[in-house]
């Protein structure tokens, strides 16, 4: 365990290095990180503000479910975005090889060894407002709400990443799927606004089928003091088994791959 | 340049399905707004998602996605062999992203006037009153979206020779013809500052102002035509310009 761990941190400090090598690249990516968070605020407060309720939440609650999702954002653009574009870059180009033959969880490699850090202002930007938002409503929180709200965020995060990492390890049976990358986070539209807005077979699609509109509802629905409690279980067994099928959908691809290297 | 277009067919649907997933969400986002009232400042439920129709054809029809690899190709100092022959870099990108374009139109446009065909059966959406004028003036303006989108993306690629690296630049372009085109939402939805950039911008040349042409509720004048020849003026001169600046700075070592 202790292998992983430094491990985990020697990967760490490489990211911040190679980061550094391109400094005003690296600024630039940070403004641009912020930018996009208050643009991501800025358009739904001009969709939403014309009216003061959207399929039951107001205004402030929305702004929760947008907090969730720039948190949950920040996440995916700096930790899965980069190791799944390796992932998948490595199957196409042979180099996959370099992960299989060390003496590491080869799953373990592909997620942690790359991370960017220009959206890290952007979670806390998205906890910011959250705290805020809390605050102004009033909102009383009890520990066990606040335990169950880190513990959907962790699922959600799970969920993600079962989702990334199953459609990057489809690169293993295709010839050439450059864009493949591109899908989940195709999906952010989904859950950056409450599941509620969905209706009919849409609704039914992303709230239960392939539930990734749950991924910001459930912690603010739970923060707002309405669990749905057979929900977060539904969604708590989905991402288990999601990950289950995504790890064993690896260890069954696995066999395809045909390095090119010498 | 067709054949292998079609070699990634897979590359192809998918990107067709992430052009029309954000309309998707946006339109029952829309919905779950319109909800109880039939208007919001001037505009109607199906008037509004043919809007987002448009954009999502407009955008297949203009965007550029060549900064981040071109970009590279200049930091990587791939870019020799243009500087010395009668062929100039910008051709080079310009041909190259003309074709690529031509075909990505070829095969996804077809499907989109398709899509927003079915999808008329499932939403409401206004039905356009087109004449043959409003179509050929259209297609101009989306000539002209298309070019000004090109400079614009030309001189994220430029800025490469002054910067390190300027990956992360394009995400400004597309945050910025976001705002004020009136790709993300039409002008009558943005406060009163954003309208006033929005009116001096020529940017609205590239969404809002031919969208809202062919819904016809926008008629043309003389001053705007003048604003987009003057745009296109100013834009092509400044790329010139920029090219020159650039390849001052620009150096590379090889055999």
């Amino acid at each position: 365990m202790k292998k992983y761990w430094d491990l985990f941190w020697h990967f760490r400090r490489i990211q911040l290095m190679k980061m550094m090598e391109y400094r005003s690249d690296f600024l630039f990516w940070l403004v641009v990180s912020l930018m996009w968070t208050a643009f991501n605020y800025f358009f739904f407060y001009l969709i939403f503000g014309n009216v003061e309720t959207v399929a039951g939440w107001t205004q402030d609650e929305l702004m929760i479910v947008l907090s969730f999702f720039t948190m949950i954002d920040a996440l995916t653009w700096s930790i899965f975005w980069p190791n799944m574009s390796n992932y998948t870059e490595s199957v196409f180009s042979g180099g996959l090889s370099k992960y299989l033959l060390q003496p590491v969880n080869s799953i373990f490699l592909l997620t942690t060894e790359h991370i960017t850090y220009h959206n890290v202002p952007r979670f806390f930007i998205g906890l910011a407002v959250l705290i805020a938002t809390a605050v102004k409503m009033d909102i009383s929180v009890s520990f066990l709400q606040i335990v169950l709200v880190i513990t959907l965020f962790l699922i959600s995060f799970v969920f993600l990443y079962s989702g990334w990492f199953l459609l990057a390890t489809i690169s293993l049976w295709v010839e050439k799927l450059q864009n493949i990358n591109d899908i989940m986070p195709g999906f952010r539209r989904i859950y950056q606004i409450p599941r509620q807005v969905y209706t009919g077979i849409t609704s039914l699609t992303v709230s239960f089928i392939f539930p990734v509109a749950l991924v910001t509802s459930l912690p603010s629905e739970v923060l707002l003091g309405r669990t749905p409690i057979f929900l977060c279980i539904y969604f708590a067994v989905f991402t288990f088994v999601f990950a289950l099928i995504s790890y064993f959908f690896f260890k069954v691809s696995i066999t395809k791959y045909s390095s090119v290297g010498g | 340049m067709l054949i292998r277009s079609l070699q990634f067919r897979t590359e192809l649907v998918i990107y067709t399905f992430l052009d029309i997933l954000p309309f998707f969400v946006l339109v029952f986002a829309w919905q779950a707004v319109f909800q109880g009232q039939e208007t919001i400042k001037s505009f109607t439920l199906p008037e509004i998602t043919q809007y987002y129709l448009l954009v999502m054809l407009v955008e297949r029809m203009t965007s550029t996605y060549f900064e981040s690899w071109r970009a590279r190709e200049i930091r990587e100092g791939k870019i020799d062999y243009f500087l010395t022959r009668p062929f100039s870099y910008i051709n080079e990108v310009f041909s190259k992203d003309v074709g690529g374009k031509l075909v990505s139109i070829t095969i996804t446009v077809p499907f989109l006037i398709l899509f927003a065909l079915v999808i008329n059966s499932f939403i409401p959406v206004s039905t356009l009153s087109l004449t043959p004028e409003k179509v050929i003036i259209f297609l101009l303006f989306m000539v002209v979206a298309y070019v000004m989108q090109f400079f614009i993306a030309f001189w994220i690629v430029l800025l490469t020779f002054w910067f390190e690296g300027s990956s992360g630049i394009e995400h400004f372009k597309w945050i910025t013809v976001s705002l004020f085109s009136g790709s993300m939402l039409p002008v009558e939805f943005m406060p009163s500052w954003l309208q006033t950039f929005y009116q001096v911008l020529p940017l609205k040349f590239m969404y809002a102002v031919p969208i809202r042409y062919l819904q016809g509720s926008l008629e043309l004048t003389g001053s705007m035509l003048f604003q987009v020849a003057l745009t296109l003026t100013v834009m092509f001169l400044l790329t010139k310009l920029f090219w020159k600046k650039a390849t001052y700075l620009y150096s590379s070592a090889g055999g």
